[in-house]
């Protein structure tokens, strides 16, 4: 399938609607390191363009998404001997925050934990594109659901659901094992 | 389930809010920097594997693939309009080598708390044996927040040529009627051997491999005699090292660390490089050394004193017929020496001095362990382990704010010229203050053979 995977057309159209999520991928796995960074991103187009293996998927997404994942392995046996790797998955503490996102407010003094921030912006990092950009876009950035539907060309009713679902999304992330990339 | 019927949703929501307080997401790049991702190598051609373009397309590709990993970093810096690309690497890697040339390291104004410290090192590289000559002069300016030193200046001078070495200190500025008195320690004659490396044996070929030891290391003490009264200034360990660790952390760019590791810093500490056209210079700039794990210009740590004060021990030695404390003597350990704490020690003036038993018992109700090492026919020692004597942090935290502020404000700057292929200079602007800098000027030093004379400094000329 090699070569003749998607259309470039279709990956450039994934790889641009997705691409803040894919930036911020990234950037929390190399400490906002810009130069790296814009280096993987532009491996991750290269990648995509020269060898569209996902060309069954309707979305080539997910498949973006697991070129990404390992690009950032390989950077990190890279980087392993000069001990300058980025923030790991604590699979324990993920796991408290996850549970602890459901049942009690968190108190600001754990929000302030360096630990607490990474982990956070870890699970946060590698939800689906569009569940990232919603929930930033919301709790991050203040905009209302009007504006959201707005955004995204949905109703407000569909932003409030989606919303719902990524919540719980970034919950699942923190508590599962879905944050296996680290672990490579 | 919905978000109306999922009672933990709530938890949910109100946590999500506190955390999109809480986190600082990594700022999304311009469109500049978006549009290099897809630019930098051109888009790949998605034709026929049989076809002409086909086969071009791809070999060029996999050149391009193969090189990009290397090219994306350079590709950043990329200056357009030249032939060749001056990148952070080309400037790093000529900064290296000129490391190695002679130097003359500039210090201006460079504010530390009590004092402004001002001064040249020139250390000459000569390609025959015998050349090799160091020379550095130090002025240390008190300040009129200093009570009893304002506006004196202080002149340190080092020279080191194979064969001879000296320092030599005097002051300037003094009041009339006021002269200095052993500038420096183990100085009677303001003219003394040099106490590091030729008296500890090492070789010269050691100097040059770490050529600012010594330089830029303030002294201990300074005293300055009224008649015959006199008052003494004693610069804390940090006070006195920081010049050494500003020159030390110059060192990484050239030596070390690879340039792939430095560069990656650099990118992320916002290194870029200005072109000036008119004479080919450019200029790499760094900042943000808070963020770079590169080069390393550390904040030191508060040290954990618990376990360092078992470890400090006194001996009193006591005059059982005067009934008096005779001496003391401070034993400090390494750990607690290189910790950078001072002691406030307890005086014999602190102590009941009426009758042994009295001294003992005092001890112990304060010290971990007492005891008598040695009785004489009038006398008594008494060796003291772990007395909770209060320990001064006052050095740590002034250090710890130096170095805050310095990572926080300082600025690098590396000039390369492009058409000779040679670094002009490399500056380290805003530490101990806005106006301090460190400038280091890469080439033949104006070294006068007679400032390596020490008569040349104990008898001034005017």
């Amino acid at each position: 399938m090699k070569g003749s995977g998607h259309h470039a057309e279709t990956i450039d159209r994934a790889f641009e609607r997705c691409s803040a999520s894919f930036y911020r991928y990234f950037a929390v796995r190399l400490r906002d390191n810009g130069h790296l960074v814009d280096d993987l991103m532009q491996q991750l187009w290269l990648q995509a363009r020269s060898a569209a293996r996902g060309a069954r998927e309707i979305d080539p997404e997910p498949w973006l998404w697991r070129i990404a994942q390992n690009l950032v392995r390989q950077h990190r046996r890279k980087v392993a001997a000069r001990g300058s790797n980025g923030p790991l998955t604590d699979a324990v503490l993920a796991r408290s925050l996850g549970e602890r996102l459901d049942t009690e407010d968190l108190p600001d003094e754990v929000l302030a934990r360096k630990e607490v921030q990474e982990q956070l912006l870890l699970a946060l990092s590698e939800l689906p594109s569009a569940e990232q950009e919603l929930l930033i876009g919301f709790y991050f950035d203040g905009h209302p659901q009007a504006r959201l539907a707005e955004m995204f060309g949905l109703t407000e009713r569909a932003v409030e659901g989606r919303l719902y679902r990524a919540r719980l999304a970034l919950r699942d992330r923190l508590t599962g094992c879905e944050l296996n990339e680290d672990r490579a | 389930m919905t978000p109306t019927d999922d009672p933990r949703d709530v938890f949910r929501q109100r946590n999500l809010v506190r955390i999109g307080r809480a986190l600082h997401l990594p700022a999304q790049p311009s469109a500049e920097r978006k549009a290099a991702w897809i630019a930098v190598a051109g888009a790949p051609r998605t034709t026929g594997v049989n076809s002409a373009w086909g086969v071009r397309g791809r070999l060029g590709y996999a050149l391009a693939s193969i090189g990009l990993a290397a090219a994306l970093l350079a590709a950043i810096w990329l200056t357009a309009g030249h032939t060749k690309p001056v990148t952070a690497a080309v400037i790093l890697d000529r900064f290296r080598a000129a490391l190695a040339q002679s130097l003359t390291i500039e210090l201006s104004d460079i504010d530390l708390g009590s004092v402004s410290v001002n001064g040249k090192i020139m250390l000459e590289q000569g390609a025959a044996a015998g050349l090799e000559r160091g020379f550095a002069i130090v002025h240390v300016a008190f300040k009129s927040s200093n009570p009893e030193w304002c506006d004196l200046h202080a002149k340190l001078v080092i020279g080191q040529q194979p064969g001879a070495a000296w320092q030599y200190g005097c002051g300037e500025n003094v009041p009339p009627g006021t002269t200095w008195d052993k500038l420096l320690e183990d100085a009677p004659d303001r003219r003394m051997p040099l106490r590091d490396y030729l008296k500890r044996d090492r070789s010269w070929h050691d100097f040059w491999m770490h050529p600012l030891d010594g330089f830029g290391q303030l002294p201990e003490r300074l005293r300055l005699a009224y008649g015959e009264s006199s008052v003494t200034y004693e610069f804390f360990p940090q006070q006195r090292a920081v010049i050494e660790q500003l020159l030390r952390f110059l060192l990484p760019l050239g030596a070390g660390t690879t340039a792939d590791a430095l560069i990656a810093d650099l990118s992320g500490a916002g290194a870029k490089i200005n072109h000036e056209d008119e004479n080919s210079t450019y200029v790499l700039s760094v900042s943000g050394f808070q963020r770079l794990g590169t080069l390393d210009l550390a904040e030191p740590p508060i040290p954990d004193a618990s376990g360092l004060l078992k470890d400090y021990v006194k001996e009193i030695l006591y005059d059982t017929s005067k009934r008096r404390v005779w001496s003391t003597q401070d034993y400090v350990t390494p750990a607690l020496r290189e910790s950078g704490l001072c002691v406030n020690g307890v005086f014999p003036r602190d102590m009941p001095q009426g009758s042994p038993e009295d001294l003992l018992n005092w001890l112990r109700e304060r010290a971990l362990d007492v005891r008598v090492t040695e009785t004489g026919s009038d006398t008594m020692r008494i060796r003291v382990t772990g007395y909770p004597f209060d320990l001064d942090y006052s050095g740590i935290d002034w250090q710890r704010e130096f170095v805050r502020q310095a990572r926080r404000a300082a600025v690098l700057e590396v000039s390369y010229d492009a058409k000779n292929r040679a670094i002009r200079q490399a500056i380290l602007k805003h530490i101990g203050g806005d106006a301090g800098r460190i400038r280091l000027t890469v080439g033949a030093v104006q070294l006068d053979p007679a400032w390596l004379q020490a008569e040349y400094w104990v008898a001034p000329r005017e």
